[in-house]
């Protein structure tokens, strides 16, 4: 390990204790047992670097160098500085965190007489709820990914969810995280649990703005767990500053006959790593997992997928597209695992990647390792350019070759966004790309 | 409404056109016919304004404004319009988006206000009968999966809907079943007036059976060599174009 790599480590270290004497009362609940377990995994990790696997085509070195501070400030924000995001009729109950604290002003949660629990995760640590410590860090392994280990020490915030067995929630959950860094760099650690029991049905939208410039590190992880019978999605909408780093675990956990669906969209941030893992641990569970995004500038997108097929009868199919401008980045890698009892599984993976620039990179890395032999896996990557034979087609109709352009591409985002089926957010997200597109495309 | 004269066109150096003079006026259905490689195709995309080709020579005049400088765009808002040989496929782009905004951005070329998404629907909905289409078209991806016949029909639904002045098809009856053929020609001849013209481009003379051409061409070697009424493509039809290449060895 290198000088300013072990230097961080103290600094994280040095960090925790001084966070611990000012935990007061809080030290005595069960959540400090965790986050020391997790700070002395993090002592015996490694920082990645590019000879790390895993981090092949992702270089942290800007990310590690800068050593953001822990913010606590929480700045002031009325409800009229975060109306430009609302998208009306969307959810009923929406969580908004700034900086990653929760703010209870500009949230809206129903009273809910049906055992459905939306709120953040802090106040439940500290009442101790059962529901919560049952899951809480079951999932996401902070015993094996530094970064997980990190948030699990220093967990802020976050939302927690609990749908009770047969309730299904017709309007979707929204989190809604903001940043507003004024110019002062900072890092948070932000932290959901979304936990569905037998036969029941939720949507969760989660989305990330900014509301100034400036250079931060949001390190944030998200648990699921989707009960038998249960349908479980989730999508995200990432609209970060320009300078922003953002590493993410999503990790998800699939019961029999049960259904995960995550759609991500990655519109802003400087580096972005999505690590997504997904287990399906019970027979006939399925999940379908879709990725857009674009990258100018020098923004760099890395979408990180795992899927384990541990029992039979189980489908996965991944889809995830890019469009890539001036030195823009983008890494796909997708490990597809298949147990030796998981016969009869499907497993498909796609990734397609549309290049406007001679300097714009894309590397795409499938990874099957399969153990079963009553198997349908496919993979493929395909890298694009616009078709000039549609180009003409558009313009024969008397559509001008940039609109023609910019309808193209939109249109091949829309092979991922048209998936969503709540119409203000796929209007929202399509217009969202469309003016990216406009504007630096 | 368009007057070509003396068009020579080159790819990459080979001269495939070799001094085109064509005059269509209002009213008029010309074909053009010829064997493979005479040029039939490479004079439709000329027309519409494909890049890949080099005018050499000649002029294009097209209602009275110089074609040859205008952009593809351009030229179908003034009312030229290509029925695609090879109909291109566009995922992710639907057939009603794709409708609304080229019919709109044609009207606002015009000055004419641009539909609302009723008024537009109603003429979709109208137009979509001509070809013997379902309205669940309208809501699939531009050419995506469609049958060849399906992509053939759409070509001619599109016409209907930007109600050109010239329209030419380009090989539009390759690929088709007669019946598809049939619907192909019946909604060309609704769609005739006195004020709109068509030039057919094919190599062979069924489709000519039901739209039945004023002027018949044939091209060859990238010359019109030929041209009369539609006994002349009743003549192709029983002896082919060996005649043809026969008497133009000789000259």
């Amino acid at each position: 390990m290198n000088a300013q790599d072990s230097n961080l480590k103290d600094s994280y270290i040095k960090l925790f204790n001084r966070h611990e004497t000012e935990l007061n009362g809080s030290r005595e609940k069960p959540v400090h047992a965790l986050r020391k377990d997790a700070l002395s995994n993090f002592k015996r990790m490694e920082f990645p670097s590019t000879r790390t696997e895993d981090w092949k085509y992702t270089d942290l070195t800007p990310v590690l160098k800068r050593n953001f501070p822990f913010q606590s400030k929480q700045p002031k924000i009325r409800s009229s500085d975060i109306y430009t995001y609302d998208i009306p009729g969307l959810a009923e109950n929406t969580l908004v965190f700034i900086n990653g604290i929760f703010y209870e002003s500009l949230s809206s949660i129903q009273k809910s007489s049906n055992g459905i629990i939306i709120s953040p995760l802090q106040l439940l640590l500290q009442n101790g709820n059962r529901f919560v410590y049952d899951h809480l860090a079951k999932y996401a392994e902070y015993h094996k990914e530094i970064f997980t280990a990190l948030n699990t020490a220093f967990i802020q915030d976050g939302a927690f969810i609990y749908i009770p067995s047969e309730t299904r929630l017709k309007k979707p959950i929204q989190i809604l995280n903001i940043s507003d860094p004024k110019g002062m760099p900072f890092q948070s650690f932000h932290r959901n649990l979304i936990v569905s029991e037998r036969g029941s049905q939720v949507t969760v939208i989660e989305r990330q703005h900014h509301l100034s410039q400036g250079e931060y590190l949001h390190n944030s992880v998200t648990e699921i767990v989707v009960g038998d019978e249960a349908h479980t999605t989730l999508i995200t909408l990432q609209e970060e500053t320009r300078d922003s780093f953002l590493i993410k675990r999503t990790q998800a956990k699939l019961n029999r006959n049960s259904r995960f669906n995550h759609l991500a969209v990655d519109l802003g941030g400087n580096i972005v790593r999505n690590n997504l893992g997904i287990s399906l641990n019970g027979e006939n569970s399925e999940t379908h997992l879709f990725g857009f995004y674009l990258a100018s500038g020098n923004q760099h997108v890395d979408n990180h997928t795992n899927i384990d097929h541990l029992q039979p009868h189980c489908d996965s199919n991944e889809l995830y597209k890019g469009i890539l401008n001036d030195r823009g980045r983008g890494v796909f890698s997708g490990t597809i695992y298949v147990a030796r009892d998981a016969q009869k599984t499907n497993a498909f993976q796609s990734n397609r990647s549309l290049l406007l620039s001679d300097e714009a990179e894309v590397d795409s890395k499938p990874q099957l390792k399969i153990f079963a032999d009553d198997v349908k896996c496919t993979h493929g990557a395909t890298i694009g350019q616009i078709d000039d034979e549609a180009v003409f087609y558009l313009q024969q109709r008397g559509i001008s070759k940039a609109d023609a352009f910019t309808l193209l591409r939109s249109a091949f985002a829309g092979e991922i966004i048209e998936n969503i089926e709540i119409s203000e957010l796929r209007e929202y997200i399509h217009l969202k790309i469309k003016d990216r597109l406009i504007e630096e495309f | 409404m368009i007057e070509i004269k003396n068009l020579k066109v080159s790819v990459e150096g080979n001269e495939i056109l070799k001094g085109i003079n064509l005059s269509v006026k209002a009213g008029e259905i010309h074909a053009i016919m010829g064997p493979n490689g005479s040029g039939k195709s490479t004079l439709a995309n000329v027309l519409a304004g494909r890049e890949d080709y080099d005018i050499t020579e000649g002029s294009i005049t097209f209602m009275g404004n110089d074609l040859i400088e205008m952009a593809p765009e351009d030229r179908a808002r003034e009312g030229l319009f290509l029925a695609f040989q090879y109909p291109v496929e566009i995922p992710g782009v639907r057939m009603a988006n794709f409708l609304k905004h080229a019919v709109n951005e044609v009207r606002k070329y015009h000055g004419q206000k641009t539909y609302d998404a009723r008024e537009f629907l109603q003429k979709m909905r109208e137009k979509l009968k001509l070809v013997e289409m379902d309205e669940k078209f309208l809501s699939r991806s531009v050419n995506d999966g469609f049958s060849g016949g399906e992509k053939k029909r759409n070509e001619i639904f599109q016409m209907a809907m930007l109600e050109p002045h010239l329209s030419i098809l380009d090989e539009t009856d390759s690929g088709l079943d007669i019946d598809a053929l049939k619907i192909v020609a019946n909604g060309v001849n609704k769609l005739r007036t006195k004020e709109n013209a068509f030039i057919v481009v094919t190599h062979y003379q069924r489709l000519l059976n039901y739209i039945v051409p004023d002027v018949v061409h044939v091209l060859y070697q990238g010359k019109i060599v030929e041209s009369g009424d539609k006994e002349l493509a009743m003549h192709l039809e029983e002896h082919g174009y060996d005649w043809v290449k026969e008497e133009s060895a000789t000259v």
